[in-house]
């Protein structure tokens, strides 16, 4: 008996460990719509019609991996922007407000919009842990790529562009038929 | 062989390094070597780093757990997940800062998504993250993003029971 209640424990324990339905390739992505730091809308299924290929990125302004990597993300948009990809920051962390969003956003130069997931209501749909973390989606909302941006925190370090060699591999019409390596990033804090 | 190696990993070579916490640098297979070697007792390992603060937000609770549980065969294993450059400049102070004495280990020679897969494959790789394992040394339950001291003794304390 002490050893199925100790079993139930686990079993318990490691459900409560956060784990969330993970979207998986193929997967139909949940529609939302969130306010960017300046008040305008963004519905998902809009934005994802008017683009080829659009970009997800769970990011934080406090993270310093998330913050490692502005420089990238803005780089990525540059490049990928103008082929008709969409780029969309979320910020889900419970203690970063709007205020706190859009000082990040303009002093790191953000030309693509970052919006506040009050509740990390859409983190919990997307399954986000971490920051940063992109999910890319088709115009018909499938999902093609979730993981990790590259390698390396370090960019100088970097031997793996993952999020760029995808978003080239889609534009050249070629599929991408696993998700990338997982890296290492800060916990996205949820309400509890 | 591991421990024999451990010594001469610890660079001592700035002035005062002696005083601090000696850190090893470990891929993950000797990480798992020494989780085997504590077997018989409970193990946690706690994956932090230099730049996240909710990790070493944490780490007073773990010292605290370890020095109550210690004789009762609880095992604490601190992995870093940073350069190994900065084990003298940050990690060793970070660890003398949080009273551990210690020794402690750095990830080394293991690609991030490597660790990641192998501590756990539903882990997404967020940090902080604590790997616990029974006193058979099978993992039984990981704990992600930070928790508060009563939030690992209520895992703890069933298992020490066994």
């Amino acid at each position: 008996m002490k050893h199925i209640l100790l079993l139930l424990f686990f079993s318990f324990s490691i459900a409560f460990s956060g784990d969330l339905k993970d979207l998986n390739i193929g997967d139909a992505v949940p529609s939302f719509a969130l306010k960017n730091y300046d008040g305008k809308d963004y519905n998902i299924q809009k934005v994802m019609k008017e683009n080829k290929f659009t970009v997800v990125m769970f990011i934080s302004t406090q993270c310093p991996v998330s913050n490692a990597y502005n420089e990238r993300m803005e780089k990525l948009y540059e490049t990928f922007s103008k082929k008709s990809v969409a780029f969309i920051g979320i910020n889900a962390n419970k203690a970063e407000d709007t205020v706190a969003i859009a000082k990040h956003a303009k002093e790191h130069g953000f030309l693509f919009p970052v919006l506040k997931d009050f509740r990390n209501k859409v983190a919990d749909q997307y399954a986000a842990q971490v920051t940063p973390e992109a999910f890319v989606v088709n115009a018909q909302g499938k999902l093609l790529y979730h993981g990790r941006i590259d390698d390396n925190r370090n960019p100088a370090k970097v031997t793996s562009s993952d999020l760029s060699d995808a978003l080239t591999k889609l534009l050249e019409g070629k599929e991408i038929t696993s998700s990338a390596p997982k890296a290492f990033g800060c916990s996205i804090k949820r309400i509890e | 062989m591991f421990f024999l190696l451990a010594g001469g990993f610890t660079a001592q070579g700035q002035p005062g390094a002696e005083s601090l916490p000696a850190v090893t640098p470990v891929d993950i297979d000797q990480l798992m070597e020494k989780v085997k070697q504590d077997s018989g007792n409970v193990v946690l390992v706690n994956a932090w780093a230099s730049w996240c603060k909710p990790c070493q937000e944490e780490m007073p609770a773990l010292v605290k757990l370890r020095k109550i549980n210690y004789n009762k065969g609880f095992r604490l294993i601190f992995i870093a997940i940073d350069d190994t450059e900065i084990i003298d400049r940050t990690i060793r102070p970070i660890l003398k800062k949080h009273a551990v004495s210690f020794p402690s280990y750095i990830l080394s020679r293991t690609p991030d998504n490597v660790f990641i897969e192998k501590m756990n494959s539903k882990w997404s790789g967020a940090l902080p993250a604590s790997f616990i394992y029974d006193r058979k040394g099978t993992p039984v339950t990981m704990l992600v993003g930070g928790k508060k001291y009563q939030q690992f003794a209520d895992v703890l304390q069933k298992l020490l029971q066994h």
